[in-house]
């Protein structure tokens, strides 16, 4: 488990506030700034300056195993058993282009919902912050981890000018 | 209006655009499940009582076999594979709703792709019941799909009947999913307001969210490839039923056309159907101030778009079959227009092409009466145009010597009535167990989600 990390948490009404605070802390060189709310606000995750999910790369993996897995399952099955039917030739990729389709969808899909359940797990692990109710509800948590009580003066000077409601100290 | 004025309660405050304040949807939504209501209680029993009716006609026919039902030579297919291309096209909307509009920014859809997914994945539950009816021994169903035997038996790949077996069950899947991984924010937002026992199994659900960013950044990724496998896959499925019959050589199914004919009907059936439901489900869930006249009225402006296309496809059919030198295409579309089958003809006809047209007027579209009363009747004539297709070609086909009418016996329409009793049975039970809308969407875009009540 990861090490306990003392800092502030506090907590903003609007995605747009907690978005100007987290810019300006990183602005100071504060790092590790962790945010919680109930739907995806695209300016605090930019003003988090998180990199991109690698998620795609997974998915595109997926869908690729899964039109490959598509076309050798019809192709070696109909080897297998060489029946002409309709006096179509024994391996017919056409017509198997439509399983390969359904296959790679499929596969591409289970290992994106793979993938998005196992990153939301380590996004968890790895940027740990104090739980609140309301942040699943309608607020938004900032939690900044300060090294010293210089720092943490600073910062909660910030939180509060950019509008934050409630500024506490908090462990994640 | 009371709409109006519960809807502003609800608004965010804004300035300059941004958003100044997330609004509180989880208490609506939480109002709005639980034990249902002595209405919605009593049209539960009566679905179940309808799906016994069907369960009941189905035991028949095992024991009996399928001399019960009215199938006969050369009508090999009625009111089964009917029953089945309609849920398929019914289910067709939810991953359209949801998928296809995300993709597209369409915000309205916010407040209603809950609900019309939830709708997909049971009528995709109701659809792939009756290819499994249909094969008279269902205990054998397991043999459509490939799996290794002692027999080095395989499935036939080449046959479109395959094709939809993978497209199916594909469709099912990544529907359940991607209705899951949209509920799971929703499920976390849940599991912090109630208590008890309630809170425990929202939380299982949730399977541990946090709303971290961490957890954010995956997961908006994610659904967004959801989005786009969904999308193709959405259009797939019933471009493939279209070609269980398109494949075949029999008068009046051997078309070009029958792929994207049949994915306008869907998303068209599909959409009413969601508007259907939506009418009477958001005033029994208390969720008016949610789903908005605004929404309805953006519903209808898809189903009558389809509809035209829709009308314009049937247009196209006949003038291809006339403008063509196919003497057995030109007899099967006559038949159908003024043969034994023509009442379901131009039932489909005016439910389909003409009814929806009075849906240009903004007055039909925003009074709730009107709209579901189209809405029924878009569902009734794409049933019929599903009947049309699927019986009237095999019973009307090159061979005059065979041909011969088909009426379904009681025992299918017992069944065709389960099915509906069935798909409202689990629909209404659904809405009281999980969120009938989507709680994060609508924080993150509240004002769209709101629109009307500006």
């Amino acid at each position: 488990m990861p090490t306990d990390v003392s800092g502030l948490l506090a907590t903003f009404q609007s995605p747009g506030a907690a978005a100007r605070a987290i810019r300006e802390l990183r602005g100071t060189g504060v790092q590790g700034i962790r945010a919680a709310m109930p739907a995806p606000y695209h300016e605090v995750e930019a003003a988090l300056g998180n990199p991109p999910s690698q998620i795609g790369w997974w998915t595109l993996g997926g869908a690729i195993v899964g039109l490959a897995s598509g076309y050798a399952l019809t192709c070696w099955t109909s080897a297998d058993w060489p029946l002409v039917i309709g006096g179509k030739p024994i391996v017919s990729p056409i017509p198997y282009t439509v399983i390969a389709f359904e296959c790679m969808v499929l596969i591409g899909a289970l290992v994106n919902l793979v993938a998005v359940l196992t990153s939301a797990f380590v996004g968890r692990r790895r940027a740990r912050m104090p739980q609140r109710p309301a942040f699943s509800q309608n607020r938004i948590g900032v939690f900044v981890p300060c090294a010293s009580g210089t720092a943490e003066g600073s910062c909660e000077m910030i939180l509060r000018r950019e509008g934050a409601e409630e500024v506490e100290r908090a462990e994640a | 209006m009371s709409t109006q004025v519960e809807s502003v309660r609800l608004l965010p405050e804004t300035h300059g655009g941004a958003l100044e304040q997330i609004p509180d949807i989880t208490p609506p939504v939480i109002r709005s499940l639980g034990f249902p209501k002595a209405l919605h209680f009593g049209l539960i029993l009566l679905s179940a009582a309808a799906a016994a009716v069907g369960g009941w006609c189905w035991a028949q026919q095992i024991e009996r076999g399928m001399i019960v039902t009215g199938l006969h030579s050369p009508v090999g297919w009625g009111v089964y594979i009917t029953n089945f291309v309609f849920w398929v096209g019914i289910a067709h909307s939810g991953t359209l709703i949801s998928a296809v509009l995300f993709l597209f920014r369409a915000r309205f859809r916010t407040a209603v792709y809950r609900a019309a997914e939830m709708m997909t994945v049971i009528g995709v539950m109701t659809a792939g019941l009756f290819p499994i009816l249909h094969v008279g021994r269902p205990w054998f169903a397991y043999w459509l799909f490939p799996y290794p035997n002692h027999r080095h038996l395989w499935v036939n790949f080449k046959s479109p009947l395959l094709w939809d077996v993978f497209a199916v069950s594909t469709y099912f899947t990544v529907s359940a999913v991607f209705l899951f991984i949209g509920m799971i924010p929703d499920l976390a937002s849940l599991r912090d307001r109630v208590d008890g026992w309630r809170s425990k199994i929202y939380g299982l659900l949730a399977l541990g969210w946090k709303n971290g960013d961490g957890e954010w950044r995956g997961y908006a990724r994610g659904y967004l490839f959801f989005a786009a496998l969904a999308t193709p896959l959405v259009i797939s499925v019933h471009s493939v039923v279209s070609w269980d019959f398109a494949m075949g050589i029999v008068p009046g199914w051997h078309s070009t056309l029958f792929a994207p004919y049949f994915v306008a009907g869907a998303i068209f059936s599909g959409v009413a159907m969601v508007i259907t439901l939506l009418i009477p489900l958001r005033k029994a869930l208390g969720l008016e101030d949610l789903i908005t006249p605004h929404h309805l009225d953006m519903l209808a402006k898809v189903v009558l778009f389809t509809s035209l296309i829709v009308f314009y496809s049937y247009a196209t059919e006949y003038l291809m079959v006339f403008y063509g030198g196919s003497p057995a295409e030109r007899s099967t579309f006559l038949f159908r227009a003024t043969g034994f089958y023509a009442p379901v003809f131009w039932t489909m006809v005016a439910c389909n092409c003409i009814i929806p047209l009075s849906l240009f007027s903004k007055r039909v579209r925003s009074n709730r009466a009107a709209l579901l009363v189209v809405s029924l009747l878009v569902n009734v004539g794409m049933w019929f145009e599903r009947f049309n297709i699927v019986v009237t070609s095999t019973a009307h086909d090159q061979d005059p010597a065979s041909w011969a009418n088909y009426l379904p016996s009681l025992y299918e329409i017992g069944i065709t009535i389960g099915s509906f009793g069935w798909f409202f049975m689990w629909l209404l039970i659904v809405v009281k167990l999980l969120p009938a809308i989507s709680i994060a969407e609508l924080k993150e875009h509240p004002l769209e989600g709101s629109a009307h009540a500006h």
